[in-house]
Parts: C-alpha cells; structure tokens; sequence
C-alpha cells in the first residue's frame, strides 16, 4: 500500500510542478512607449527541420538586437515574442490566438514552416497584423488576398529560373528533375517543368520521392533510364545525402545542380566528420546559393549580419536560413519611412522599393515588392552556382 | 537488379528491426516498441566510436553493443518490468523510445551524420546490379542472425525456455524456468544486437535521430507478413517490405509505396491471418 | 464513521451526474471569463477525447486492437474542410458528413479486422495513420496535399454565424451528447455484449451473438466520435493540415486511452486532458521536449498500470464495502421458490452417426444420441472419451466429419455458432466464462440477447423499447437468480464469485435463453455439497418445464439421481444407453468407468479453458 501512495505523491507532485513551468509572456501596448512586440514561431525540436527553425530565431534575435541598437522602431524598443510550437500549425494557431485575445502583436515572422504560414495567415489578416513570411506560400505574396503580408524568400521562380544561365553556359539540353514531397518541392519539381520547357529544354524526366524513404535508387533508376545530360534536385537533410550516395552506387557520372536547400544541408557543407565534403559523391554536385552565401569581404550589411547571428547563437544552414533577421530590419525601416507603426502605413512603405533597398538586409541586398505582388521581383542574379565547400557562419569562404 | 538490392537491403533494416521485436516477443509475448530508437542509438555510438574517438571497426562494433545493451537493460527495469500489463507496456516503451529520440537529438543534433563502414565504402556490382559493400553486409547480417537465432533456439536449453515462456509462463515457471530473468536476458540481447545492428544500419541510412519512427512501423509490418513469433517469417517479411516499397516507387510512383505495402499486408493477412510463417492455430475454441 | 456517511450521500448520487455537472460547468465557463487559453485547451481536451473515446469503445470495450481512429479523425477533418471550401458551413450538416465519412472508413478497414487476431489487428490498423500522408497528397487538389487545407469557412447553424464562444459552446454539446451516447451504450446489453466479445468470442457465439456483427458495431461506432471530432477541429482553426493526424498525435491518443483507463467512459475525458496538457507544456521545455513527453508516457504508464479509472475502481470498491453498500455475504442462499421457471418447449435433439478426428486421431466415432424435451439426458465416460467434443459439435464450434444432427426433426447444418444458438440451443461451460467487470444480474439478461431485440438505437436514445425490454431483461434475470438461491448477489460483479456461484451463473444464464435445449458441460465440478443439491433442484425444475437437457457429469450419483436417460462414452463411442438403473447395474460401464477411469483417455483432445483457446489437458 506504501508503494501505491509514495506513487501518488509522485504524480500529484509532478502535477503541480507542471504549470509552473510555461510562463505565458505578456503582449506589450501601443504607446510610443512600450516595446514594439514582434511574435515568431518558435521552439526547439521541429524533428528534421530543427536547425532551420532554430536559426531562424536567431537570425530574428540577432535583427532585433541590431534594431535595438540603433534606437529601436520608431523609438519603441522591440521585443521579440517567441511562440514555442515547433513548427506546429495546431499550436502555433493556439499561441497566436492566446496572445491576440491578450495583445494583438504588432506583426508577426515565420522563420521556417510553409504549414505554419498557411494556418496563420488568415487570422493575421483578419486582425490586421503585419505578417513578414520568410516560409513562402502563395496566399501571403498576394496583397489582393493578404495586403499585409510579404514574403521574403526568394521565389521557386527565382530559383528554378537561376538554373537557365548554367544551362546555357554548360550546354545541357535534356533535363532531369528529382524533388522531395513537401509543399516547397512539390512547386519546385512543377515549376522546374514548365519553366525549362518553355525555355527550349527538353525535361526528360520528373521524379519525386517521399521525404521520409530510406532509399531513393527507384527514382534515380528510372530517371537515369531517361538519360538526362544533368540532374536538378531538391533535398534537405538526409534524403540530400541519400540521392547523392544512389547516384554514386549506380556509377552514373551524372553532372548534378542542387537547389538552395541542399546547401543549406550540413551533411552537404561540412567536412568529415560531420558532413560529406570531399566524398566521391559530391564529384559532380555543384549548388545553388544565394549570392550572399559567398563571403564577400566587401558585403557590409552582410558581415554586419553575420557577426551579430554569430555573437548570439549558431548559423546552421546557409544565409537562406537567414531571412529572420531581414524580416526585422525590413519592418523597422517601413516603420521609419512611414512614421508610423500602424499595420497598413508599414505595408504601404515596404512596396516602395527605395525603403526596402535602403533597409541593410543581409541575404538579399535589396526585397522589391510592388503593390501587385508581395513577392520580392528579385534579379535573376539573385543566386549562383558553386563548388560544394565547407559554410561555415553561413557562408561559404568564410574567413571565420 | 539493382532495384532488387535496394529493395533487399532496405528490406534487410526492417527485418533487423522485425528481429528485434521478435526476441522480445518470444521471450514476454509483449512488444518493445523502443527497438528502432535502440538502433538509431546504436548507429549513433558507432558514428561517436568511429569519428570522435577514431576506434578500429572491431572496438566500434564492441562499443555500439555494449552501450545499446545497457540501454535495453534500463529499459527492461524502468519501462518493462514494474508495468504488468502488455497494453501498459506499449505506452511506457513507447515512452522510453521518445525519450532516446529526444536524447539523440540534444546528444547528437538534428542533422543526419555519416557513418563510415568497414573498409571500402565503395559500390560494387554483382550479378548485373549495383549495391554498396555495407548494402551486402545489410542482407547478409539480416540472414546470418535469422540462421543463427533460429539453430540456437532448436539446439539450446535457453533458447528452448524462451520458446517455453512464450507458450505458457506458469508451465515454465514449473519447469523451473526464470520467467523474470530471462525476460530481461531478452532485452539485454536485443540493446546487444541492436547496437550490432545500428553499425550496419548507419552506414546506410546516416545516423539520424528521426530514424527511429521511420523504423518502428514497418519493422512491425514485416513482422505481420512474415507471422509474429518466427524469425524467417521477419526476415521474409522484411524482404518483402523493402521490395514492395522499391518496386511501387519506381513502376508508381512514391506516394504508392506505402499504400503498396498496406495492401501486401492485407493480402498475406486475409489469406493467412497468422502471417506466412505463423503457427497456423486450428479454430479458437 | 462521518467519512463513511459522506460516502454514502456521494454513492447514493449516479455516477453519470457527476459527469453531467463537468458538462454544465463546462457550458457556463465562457461567463466566467476563462480567458482564451483555457477555452482553447478545454475544446482541444475535448475533440481528443472523442478520437479517445472512440479507442475506448473498440479497444478498451469491444477488446479489438482497432487502433487506426486517429485515420478517420482525419478523414471526418478533411470531409468537413472540403465540403465548407465547397460552401457547406452548417455545423450540423458538417458533423453528419464527417461522421458518415469516418463510419465508412472505419467499416471498410475494419473488415480485415473481422478475420484478423490482435496484433495483426492493431498493425493493420495503424498502418492507416501512416497512409493519411499519401492518401492527402494524392487527393492534393481537394485537400490541399502537405501545405495544408485553406479557406476553410467559418460554421454557421441554420444559417447564424457561429461565434467564438457559440463554437466553444457547440464542441461542449457535442461531447455531452457523444459521452451521453457512449454510457448509454455501454450500460446497455450492447455494452454488454462488447465485453463478452472481448473475453470470449466462443462465449457471445454461445448466447446467439454474430461476432461478425458485433466486431462490426464496434469498429463503426468506434469511429463516429473520431468522425465529429475532425468536423469540429476542421472548424475550430479554419485550417487542415497533416501535423494534426501524425504518429505522435496517433500515439498521444492510445496513450490517453490507456493513461485514462481503456475499460471506461469517462476515462477517455480524463486521459485526454492529461495528455493534452502534457503536450501543451511541454513545449515550455524547449529542446527537452521530446524527452519530457517520453518521460511522461513512461512515468504515467508505470504508475497508472490499468489506467486512472483502474486505480480508482478498487478504491470506491473498498469504500463501498466499508460503507456497507455491497452485501458481504457470500453465501449462496439456496434453491429459490416462485414460479421463475415458465413453461418451455424442448426440443428434440438427435445425434446420428457422428464422426470427428483432430489431424489423425480420432475423438468420436459414429456416436448417435437422442435427448427428449422433459428429459435430462446425461453423457458420461472416462476423461478424454469425447463428452465435450460432443457438445461442442452440437454447438458448431467444431465441424463433425461425418454424421447428422437434428432438432425436431430438421436437421442442424454445421451452420454459425450463434445461428445454432439462435434454434435454442444454450449451454454452459467446463470453465465458466464470466467477463470481468459485469455484474451478476447482467451476465444472467445477456443470454436473452437472442430472446427479445432491442436496438442499438434504442439502446442511445433510451426509447420506450428499449426501457421495456430492459425492465423485462432484468425482472427476468433477477427471478432466475432467485431460482438458483444468487438473487442477494444480482448487484455484484460476476467475475469475482467463487466458482461454484459461476457455475450456477452459467445455468442461470443459459435458462435467461428460455432454451428447447440445455447443455451442461461438467456444471456440478466443484461445487461444494449444499451447492450441488440446489443444481439439482434447479435442474430438475428447468426439466419439469419442458426443457430438454444434455448433462456431461463425472459425478456419478449426481447423474444417477438426476438423469432420466444415460449414455455412456469410451474411446470416442457409445459404450452404454439407458436409465440410471441400467446403467448403474452394467458391469461394462462399472469396469470401464468407475473402474480405471483414466486408461483411455486421450491427453491431447482440445478442451474449451477460460480463454477460450485451444489447450492440450
């Protein structure tokens, strides 16, 4: 009978502990004075995407700091309001719901989780909230839909468009095309289709494969049957190092072009031991990268950047994972040119391209949005192709 | 033929898991739904054995199956033995695995890592198909272990009791069998085979901490086709998995391999509801 | 003694009341303005604890390892997003096509679950979590494939927009009703009937239960809560996406069910709050998440082996005994008097020739017996002589291989089990089969499952049938308890009897059929004298009312005194045939029988145990 009481005890114990543990924060006000709140989904275990979520915080802390620094938005000092889902859609809807029936946030950031974006966003635009969307979907590029949303990353066009130029330079005519099964690769493997097509190439073969297999020698099987001069891939994580071991085990000599995700795989990046770097596999790898991926010495806002990510926490990923910290500065320069931190004034200021060129972003130099559309019209330079090397901060060549 | 080896040696991990799951079950007639977390732990302390301490492959291998084995023991006393009932036991290992999944997580990280086989890690071809040296070590190790397992349970006093206890615990109980210490002999076994198999494993599949949910069902799913309790029936049963799997995505397409392998199971189950190489009950009267 | 008093005055309100105050409670929280948080929490505890409750009833209840409802909690989910981006947004029109769409999802993966065992059972069914992704992305443009569904509309009730709070509001209705539902059941000969499937399905076959039909009932309703439950979380959020139906969130449910108690209706309540709660706070630990929820799972289930509900009931239990509520004597009281036995017809039942080998050993051959209505006819052999196979042939567990067995004339196929058991005939067993928590006056109303229908929807909506056939269940039940001296013990649970009152149970139970024919399969084994004496004062009433009853018996005065015709078996045929005064006097079944009883026994012939599984003896 001991026993089953001391056992009680324990559970009523550990009952009590728990709520003590989640210590709901408060939503600031909107006088001058009180912080300017910017809410992000958060947390720390999102399974696979784990490091993309936790970089992106960082990247969002290390642009607060850096606002702060230089007087805060508008004077009001921002306070960046972390929402622990994990990358959850149920939750991060629970948490934003909580904290609007305290304290509507001034906006809103979602660093990494297409999903996330997906079930926020119509509450944000039903309450008229800022939303500065580094997981792209196509509701929030749209002002028609959501006028106070914009996405920063660069497009799946501006992606799959990066890939023409290197076409052209290498003369590949037939196409292959291997992408995951997320909602972002989907749009790739469709997008990769008809934009290489209706560039003249011949896509001898499109293949998807289930983000969660082991093993991807089918698709590599019956996409090598298609003879293809190059391979386009999408992958994060360990299905990047599963299609590159497939493609070495079939002995196919195939020249490969991963996209912006399969650089910011580490297992893609690092040096033995973490990573693959200076394995046969990665003989005919070469990736897509944002310009800023490349250590420029001469990139000030860049290295600005990097230092103040670096200072706080780590950089797992590439500057891709990075945008959290353009979403800040973005928001605070739309503050200043409007002077005013109501929702519509800061969305009106962000279309104008002056404001955003003019912001210090670090990943992409300047976010040209318009009126029509909220997605950046970045230049087709925006990426290039590199060797695979070590990144390290971020970036490749970097000085460390 | 490639495609056939890919099918296998994926197959051969599902059946490595299906093995596992199956000692315990002999042993307990329970289920020990931790096994592929103690797999993906095992690939991770190869990973640690062979990179971070740079041990030779014999002392890596030493090191995956003594630490795994410790783990499975502290299962067996923490999560196994104080639950009597087998449903209880499904919630408490269940909870174990997610606990080893998180631990992975903050030991290890999130991203996958490279773990180095033995020797070359070059692909070879054989009989007119291609497959890594480890892909083979896969297949072989899975047939190798079903092979042995199963002369040992014919031939040995242990193995026989096993058999006993799954049959009947108070008949072994009066046979003078260690009903308690044996169950826990069979967890030890299973962390020293699941560290033996995680350095197999890894090369393969990257040390990854998520590994482990990838694993667990359809470890189980092979072991439903190839009938609870008979290790060839896992073994066959894992084969099948992994061919089924291959040969949906490559002629279907991905989002068919599973549903491929879902109607596999019902098929083989609606025809033989012991599985292949179950013990055919007559009627449950 | 105060605490006792205060215990009383607790027991002496139903339990379902005090559900009924959390539901009120929960119905009046939006005035006590709870803040959003606690309304959120309250409706997402809810909407698990339907797909919980669902897990309750065909797991916990029904004892089928049909764990798959987080499946159809998804399809109810995608059903009522696609059909609200489609224009339909009352809630009611919502809640039926989500609960219709994880009905036919239930049926149709329950259909391998009617010819599979336990843990194939549970595979296959959780295998359909794991096909959720699939089948979302190949339907990608209805369901909006990984990115998630959108543009889900608000939900309206006859065309009101439904606020926030109405919303709360409805999620609350809807669970009172489905819990109300799901005790009704429970408590009613469908409850019942779940259990006994559960503890043996040789045993709801033998009261004229379809298994088949039964399993059935299960998986559906097992799906229904799951079915509203994905209408009300489509509606809740606007927004379907796959994280919802996730193995976590699959595993999350099991382990509320389990946490919570399987075997309890509002069980399923309290785990799901616990789990829920328990996933909500643990993100508060950041990278320790996943450790914490583990550690959860593994903690909880250490320490509520059996679930909350299982800890609790010894509890009330000892209190009800300290309170004095539950008689402690448990003595059996005797033959009763009255006229509990009503005139029955018995049938004549006629065994020809009948054959039956098990592989190559043969248990019977060609064994021909005749039982008169208003007769007991008595079958006794030395262990192993094929007594028992034979009832189970008459039963139709077995098929015979050769031979004809008749009723009145018309000849018995080797149809179902239940079907035989529908012609009247009932039976009891070597080793009672009690299922646990069930007390003794429902074990007795279940065998008139067959007697008298009463529907599964009368049995939820608790309709003027319904009320009428359970008065008649239990006023029936209750004077046949009388009849066989347990009528003091009608309240008390079954399983916990000694075996001599389960014995008696079982012929009380097999007279609640109103039989043509009765099989006693060893009923006065164990039973202590005064024990015996009131069976055979019971039988031989149940005879005098017409019945016609077959008795396996070793004990040989009891079957001298009682039988009117004897038949004697010995490896596997009929030795003998006569009346006691025959038979006693013939040195062949002297010699055979009472002599060396056990040469000749057959140590491998399948004996019905408690499990009812196939043993050797």
């Amino acid at each position: 009978m001991k026993v089953r009481q001391a056992r009680w005890a324990a559970l009523a114990a550990a009952v009590l502990i728990l709520p003590a543990c989640g210590a709901p924060d408060d939503g600031g006000s909107n006088k001058a004075s009180e912080p300017f709140v910017i809410m992000i989904s958060g947390g720390a275990d999102a399974g696979p995407v784990t490091d993309q979520l936790r970089t992106a915080l960082t990247a969002a802390r290390a642009g607060v700091a850096t606002v702060n620094e230089e007087g805060g938005i508008n004077g009001r000092e921002v306070k960046l309001l972390e929402s622990p889902d994990n990358a959850n859609p149920t939750k991060a809807l629970s948490a934003l719901r909580a904290q609007i029936a305290k304290k509507k946030p001034d906006a809103y950031l979602v660093g990494a989780g297409s999903n996330v974006s997906a079930a926020i966003a119509p509450i944000l635009n039903q309450n008229k909230i800022l939303f500065v969307n580094a997981a792209n979907i196509a509701a929030t590029g749209d002002p028609k839909q959501h006028p106070l949303a914009f996405n920063l990353a660069a497009s799946t066009q501006v992606v799959v468009e990066g890939y023409l130029p290197m076409f052209e330079a290498n003369g590949y005519k037939k196409i292959g095309v291997l992408h995951g099964n997320s909602a972002y690769a989907k749009t790739f493997g469709k997008l990769a289709e008809s934009v290489f097509k209706g560039a003249g190439y011949d896509v001898a073969g499109v293949e998807e494969y289930d983000s969660t297999a082991l093993d991807m020698t089918a698709q590599i099987s019956t996409l090598r049957a298609a003879g293809p001069d190059v391979v386009v891939f999408n992958a994060y994580g360990a299905p990047a190092g599963y299609v590159l071991k497939g493609i070495t085990k079939l002995g196919w000599d195939v020249p490969l072009l991963g996209d912006t995700s399969v650089s910011s795989t580490p297992l893609i990046t690092q040096e033995p031991p973490v990573g693959l770097l200076g394995s046969p596999d990665l003989k005919h790898l070469k990736l897509e990268v944002t310009k800023s991926t490349v250590y420029d010495p001469s990139a000030e806002a860049t290295n600005k950047a990097v230092k103040a990510m670096t200072s706080i926490g780590q950089i797992k990923g590439s500057m891709n994972n990075c945008l959290g910290y353009d979403a800040i500065l973005l928001v605070a320069a739309a503050a200043k040119s409007a002077n005013s931190t109501e929702p519509e004034a800061m969305a009106k200021a962000l279309e104008d391209p002056s404001v955003t060129s003019a912001a210090g972003t670090a990943v992409y130099p300047t976010y040209p949005f318009s009126a029509d559309s909220h997605e950046p019209k970045l230049p087709l330079d925006t990426h290039s192709f590199a060797e695979p090397g070590p990144i390290v901060n971020g970036q490749l060549n970097s000085p460390k | 033929m490639t495609l056939i080896y890919a099918g296998l040696s994926l197959g051969a991990v599902y059946a490595l898991v299906a093995i596992g799951y199956n000692i315990v079950f002999v042993a307990s007639r329970s289920f020990n739904f931790a096994q592929a977390q103690l797999m993906t732990i095992g690939a991770f302390v190869a990973y640690t054995g062979h990179v971070t301490f740079g041990l030779p492959a014999i002392a890596v291998v030493l090191l995956a199956m003594i630490a795994v084995m410790l783990i499975a023991s502290i299962e067996e006393r923490i999560a196994v033995r104080p639950v009597a009932d087998h449903q209880t036991q499904l919630i408490t290992t269940l909870g174990f695995g997610t606990m080893l999944t998180g631990i992975a997580q903050l030991v290890w990280g999130s991203q996958p890592l490279d773990v180095p086989f033995v020797g070359a890690k070059g692909a070879i071809t054989l009989l007119g198909g291609r497959l890594y040296t480890f892909e083979l070590g896969l297949i072989v190790l899975a047939i190798v272990l079903v092979v042995v397992i199963h002369l040992y349970n014919r031939r040995m006093m242990s193995g026989l009791a096993l058999v006993a206890m799954s049959q009947d615990d108070e008949a072994a109980l009066l046979r003078g069998i260690n009903v308690r210490k044996l169950a826990f002999a069979a967890f030890a076994v299973t962390g020293l085979l699941a560290g033996l198999m995680g350095f197999f494993i890894g090369p393969k599949t990257f040390a990854v901490a998520t590994l482990g949910s990838a694993l667990a069902l359809k470890g189980f799913v092979a072991l439903a086709i190839g009938g609870f309790g008979s290790f060839y029936g896992g073994l066959a049963g894992g084969f099948a998995v992994g061919l089924v799997e291959a040969h949906a995505a490559r002629y279907l397409g991905s989002e068919f391999s599973n549903l491929s392998v879902f109607l596999i199971l019902i098929l083989v189950l609606m025809i033989r509801p012991t599985g292949l190489f179950g013990q055919l009950q007559e009627r449950t009267v | 003694m105060t605490t006792v008093k205060w215990w009383k005055t607790l027991r002496a309100v139903p339990s379902w009341a005090y559900a009924a105050m959390l539901g009120v409670f929960l119905l009046v929280l939006p005035a006590l303005q709870p803040g959003y948080s606690v309304t959120r929490q309250v409706q997402l505890t809810l909407i698990l604890a339907l797909v919980v409750s669902g897990l309750n009833l065909s797991l916990g209840y029904a004892g089928q390892l049909a764990i798959g409802q987080v499946a159809m909690y998804a399809a109810g989910a995608y059903t009522a997003g696609i059909i609200s981006v489609a224009g339909v947004t009352d809630l009611l029109v919502q809640l039926l096509a989500a609960g219709t769409a994880a009905l036919v999802v239930g049926i149709i993966t329950g259909i391998p679950g009617l010819r599979l065992g336990s843990w194939s059972l549970a595979m296959t069914s959780f295998f359909l979590v794991l096909l959720v992704p699939d089948v979302v992305s190949i339907f990608e443009e209805h369901t909006g494939g990984q990115l998630g569904l959108t543009g889900i509309q608000g939900a309206t009730l006859f065309g009101y927009q439904l606020t926030p709070t109405d919303f709360y509001l409805s999620v609350v209705v809807v669970a009172i009703l489905w819990f109300a539902a799901f005790r009704n059941i429970i408590v009613s000969r469908h409850g019942i009937a779940f259990q006994m499937l559960k503890h043996s399905p040789v045993l709801a076959s033998s009261v004229g239960m379809s298994v088949f039909r039964v399993k059935l009932t299960g998986y559906a309703t097992g799906a229904i809560p799951a079915g509203l439950a994905g209408a009300l979380f489509a509606n809740l959020d606007l927004f379907v996406s796959l994280d919802a139906f996730g193995f976590t969130v699959a595993t999350g449910a099991l382990a509320a069910s389990i946490l919570g108690g399987s075997v309890s209706v509002y069980g399923a309540l309290l785990g799901a709050a616990v789990v829920e709660f328990a996933s909500s706070r643990s993100d508060s630990f950041q990278e320790y998440s996943l450790v914490f929820f583990g550690l959860f799972l593994l903690v909880g289930g250490v320490l509520l082996s059996g679930g909350v509900a299982g800890a609790v009931r010894p509890l009330v239990a000892r209190l009800d005994r300290a309170a004095g509520l539950i008689g402690a004597d448990r003595r059996s009281s005797g033959a009763g008097e009255g006229e509990a036995v009503h005139r029955i017809d018995g049938g004549l039942l006629e065994v020809t020739g009948v054959s039956k080998a098990f592989g190559g050993n043969r248990v019977l051959t060609g064994v021909s017996l005749r039982a008169e209505p208003g007769r007991v006819t008595a079958l006794i052999g030395p262990n192993g002589s094929g007594k028992t196979t034979m009832l189970n042939l008459i039963c139709g567990y077995y098929r015979r291989d050769v031979g004809e067995i008749t009723m009145d004339g018309k000849p018995i196929k080797t149809a179902a089990t239940h079907l035989i058991a529908r012609l009247g005939v009932a039976r009891t067993f070597q080793t009672p089969l009690i299922p646990r928590s069930v007390t003794v006056r429902d074990v007795v109303a279940s065998g008139r499952y067959t007697v008298e229908r009463a529907s599964f929807a009368g049995a939820i909506l608790r309709t003027p049938r319904f009320r009428a056939v359970r008065r008649r269940d239990r006023q029936r039940a209750d004077e046949i308890l009388g009849l066989v001296g347990l009528g003091h013990l009608a309240g008390t649970e079954a399983a916990t009897l000694p075996l001599g009152m389960r014995r008696m149970l079982e012929v009380a139970r097999g007279l609640a059929a109103e039989p043509k024919v009765l099989l006693l399969d060893e009923a006065a084994s164990g039973l202590d004298e005064a024990e015996v004496e009131t069976l055979a004062e019971v039988i031989r009433r149940i005879r005098d009312a017409g019945c016609t009853i077959i008795l396996v018996e070793h004990n040989f005065g009891l079957v001298l005194s009682l039988a009117d015709e004897i038949v004697v078996l010995a490896r596997g045929s009929v030795l003998a045939v006569g009346p006691p005064s025959k038979i006693a006097n013939d040195p062949r079944v002297r010699d055979e029988y009472l002599g060396t009883s056990d040469e000749g026994a057959r140590p491998d012939e399948p004996v019905i145990t408690a499990a009812g599984q196939e043993s050797t003896s």
